[in-house]
């Protein structure tokens, strides 16, 4: 998938008390292999980077560049956060490997 | 972000030999598998080896196969035994590795997740598509004590979950978690107590 150059405006969705989450946009796709996207600029309060999945078999997280968390599914479908101490990213992609791997669901968002 | 150990260039040229040298004692494992099982490690191999940037994969000898709870430690071990400073992701369910500082090292990170994916590769089963009464109690699992699990932890879940129709359609592509919040600090006691995938699932 061809990265999005756009800047990711992050505001800010107080769920919690404890928890306030800045979405980029949910990308879904029927079973991608990779699924991306351009800048996350967190600001404070929300001031560091996730990345979220649901998907099946391997399923990897990049955040900047570097994979901030890899997790094994199985075959069953499963919700996976990664949780990073990044500010600010260029570029973020969840991404699977793996036979029978692939991607549901992904964004890339903010968290304090 | 976990950085690569001091030393580490040396530290991972051994563990990758020890890695790929590393073959269990009286022949290769794979000899005694069955036709369908190798088929699936070869076509793992492949995909894996070609979805990482691996142009020339070594081969590789399986040590064992291993259930799915296994593979997190398991990988761990035997990342750390390579030399990389690998560790739990801040949920408890994942792998973090280190941070490459260069093209050098990344490829060298990515050779030996794939040596140690192929050498303790998870069983077959465990990856096989759900059939339709296993997506069916998972919704039931995830419609019911799930969300209710969840709720008890503090984290109620408001939006809707999808028909049994639209989850088996999805081939359950639909979890709770989409849709909550968890404090970072919080997540692994969250993803401990209230597990998105049932055991019983796989016969475990």
């Amino acid at each position: 998938m061809t990265p999005k150059k756009k800047k990711l405006t992050t505001a800010a969705t107080t769920l919690l008390a404890a928890v306030a989450l800045a979405v980029g946009p949910t990308l879904p796709a029927a079973a991608a292999q990779e699924i991306s996207g351009g800048e996350i600029d967190c600001q404070p309060p929300v001031h560091s980077v996730l990345v979220r999945s649901t998907g099946v078999g391997h399923n990897n997280h990049e955040a900047g560049g570097v994979v901030v968390g890899s997790y094994n599914n199985g075959s069953t479908p499963t919700t996976r956060t990664s949780y990073t101490n990044y500010s600010s990213v260029a570029f973020w992609r969840a991404f699977a490997t793996g036979i029978g791997s692939n991607i549901s669901s992904a964004y890339g968002g903010c968290y304090r | 972000m976990m950085r690569f150990r001091s030393a580490q260039v040396v530290m991972i040229a051994v563990g990758l030999c020890a890695l790929t040298a590393c073959a269990p004692a009286g022949g290769n494992i794979s000899d005694d598998l069955d036709a369908d099982t190798r088929q699936y490690l070869e076509d793992n191999a492949t995909s894996m080896a070609e979805q990482m940037g691996i142009s020339d994969p070594p081969k590789v000898d399986l040590v064992r196969m291993i259930t799915l709870e296994e593979w997190q430690s398991t990988q761990i071990e035997c990342l750390t035994e390579a030399g990389y400073d690998v560790g739990e992701t801040t949920d408890g369910q994942g792998i973090k590795y280190p941070e490459p500082t260069d093209d050098a090292m990344a490829s060298s990170l990515n050779l030996a997740i794939y040596t140690c994916e192929m050498k303790y590769p998870v069983e077959q089963k465990y990856m096989a598509p759900l059939s339709t009464d296993q997506l069916e109690e998972l919704y039931a699992y995830r419609t019911g004590e799930l969300l209710e699990c969840l709720e008890d932890e503090g984290y109620p879940v408001s939006d809707d979950p999808p028909s049994e129709t639209v989850f088996i359609q999805s081939k359950g592509a639909w979890s709770p978690y989409e849709s909550i919040s968890i404090a970072q600090n919080d997540a692994q006691r969250v993803n401990d107590n209230c597990p998105q995938t049932l055991k019983s699932i796989y016969g475990d």
